[in-house]
């Protein structure tokens, strides 16, 4: 039950995402803080239950942003899954799986809104996509990933053992 | 005769000296002498006390440290108290100032209904040039309405619920504005772009641009009413086998500090997607 502390979390996590996170872009890409407290949550041996915070974090995201809401799914979703998976294959070095997972995810989710919004029509260049949006949001994912992971192993060995003595 | 006893003698001799002494003292001949013979008592004097003193301190400091700190605290209380209102104050200062200037400007076009909102966010999408407003249909909000600011063009809203709604930017990629150049006296397109750069577009390359004419809105399409600034014109593109002339566009608008908009309430858009030809394969 304590696990339930993580939804407000995502919650004022969306908050600072829109109201400060993206007014620090690097070029024109920002970090997506809700993707990474996804990533480090699945990373963690008994974040079984991220896919729910994943189906969570894609309502909240479709909810406000005008990314269609497919996409949104379809990314967080993904997160959830990559992390799981690679929490099962990494399990000895969390910091490489979480890099990895951070690369990846990031790409995905990235490349999953850019083909959406040019099937939608919107005259999006690859090349400027790539250059000003995809590698510095990828970037800031990466660096901001490390203080977030640390965040979360730490909340998630107060958690979960409270799970385990109920 | 009565004879004047040694006594008597001796206590006029005192007299007299004592009167000399204070004579040459008034007229300031023995300044020198007592200032010599003062000296080492002053010495001695400081001496004492300030070895009292420093005794007197440290019998005395531990109280005073407490007092000293209580007093610190009370005032460094009182300092971020102070400091926090300063902040305040400047916030409100600041959101007047911008009021201030929508308020001129609703004013300057009395034929427009306008509803204020404060921007609170800006979409999650790195790729989108959305933001959100803190007013929505309760407030009469609807989707397509038009928002500037006092310096021009914003953008329409997007998406509404009962107490915000999402208004997408003229610089978003995906918005193109039907504007008339000032001076030119042509019609053209404006279109956002993945980097929030505006861009003039669909201008014959007849039409000769000048630099730092007014794009404004032409009310073609039916979204945005007319004669609202979009941006300036900077640098026209005239390719030789081209069949438009393209040009950067500054906007008058600054997004990225944008703080508070007005939404036209009383502007319903025409929705012409209807009339619009598709081609079928």
């Amino acid at each position: 039950m304590a696990e339930l502390l993580f939804y407000p979390i995502l919650v004022l996590l969306l908050i600072l995402q829109m109201a400060i996170v993206r007014h620090l872009p690097l070029f024109n890409g920002t970090a997506d803080l809700l993707l990474l407290w996804l990533v480090s949550w699945g990373l963690q041996n008994k974040g079984k239950n991220v896919w729910i915070g994943a189906v969570f974090v894609a309502l909240l995201i479709s909810f406000v942003s005008a990314v269609p809401w497919y996409a949104a799914f379809a990314s967080y979703l993904l997160v959830a899954v990559i992390s799981r998976f690679m929490n099962r294959h990494f399990w000895q070095s969390p910091l490489i799986a979480l890099v990895l997972v951070t690369f990846i995810c990031s790409l995905f989710e990235y490349f999953i809104q850019l083909v959406v919004l040019i099937f939608q029509g919107i005259p999006l260049s690859m090349f400027d996509s790539i250059r000003n949006v995809i590698i510095p949001s990828v970037f800031l994912n990466l660096v901001i990933s490390l203080p977030i992971y640390a965040l979360v192993s730490d909340m998630a060995r107060w958690v979960y053992p409270i799970e385990g003595e109920g | 005769m009565k004879k004047i006893s040694t006594r008597q003698w001796f206590i006029a001799i005192i007299v007299l000296v004592a009167g000399g002494i204070l004579l040459l003292a008034i007229s300031g001949y023995l300044y020198v002498i007592i200032g010599k013979a003062v000296s080492p008592v002053v010495s001695v004097e400081s001496w004492v006390s300030s070895r009292y003193l420093a005794i007197y301190d440290f019998l005395t400091v531990p109280r005073d440290v407490n007092t000293l700190r209580q007093q610190n605290t009370v005032l460094e209380d009182e300092v971020s108290q102070l400091q926090s209102q300063v902040l305040e104050l400047q916030q409100q200062q600041s959101e007047t100032d911008v009021l201030y200037a929508l308020l001129d400007f609703a004013r300057s076009k009395p034929e427009n209904k306008y509803v204020a909102a404060s921007v609170i966010g800006r979409d999650p999408s790195p790729f989108l040039s959305y933001i959100i407003i803190d007013h929505g249909s309760d407030d009469g909000v609807r989707k397509g309405m038009p928002v500037v600011t006092q310096q021009g063009l914003v953008g329409k809203v997007d998406a509404v619920t009962a107490t915000a709604a999402r208004i997408q930017l003229v610089t978003d990629p995906g918005s193109v504005v039907n504007v008339t150049l000032k001076e030119g006296k042509t019609d053209g397109q404006v279109a956002g772009s993945l980097t929030g750069d505006l861009s003039l577009e669909r201008i014959s390359t007849s039409v000769n641009l000048t630099e730092g004419d007014l794009a404004i809105t032409n009310g073609l399409g039916g979204t945005y009413p007319s004669d609202i600034v979009v941006g300036q014109i900077l640098s026209p593109t005239k390719g030789e086998n081209d069949l438009f002339q393209t040009a950067a566009v500054q906007p008058v608008v600054d997004f990225v500090n944008l703080k508070a908009v007005l939404i036209i309430t009383n502007f319903t858009p025409i929705d012409i997607s209807p009339l619009v030809p598709t081609t079928n394969p």
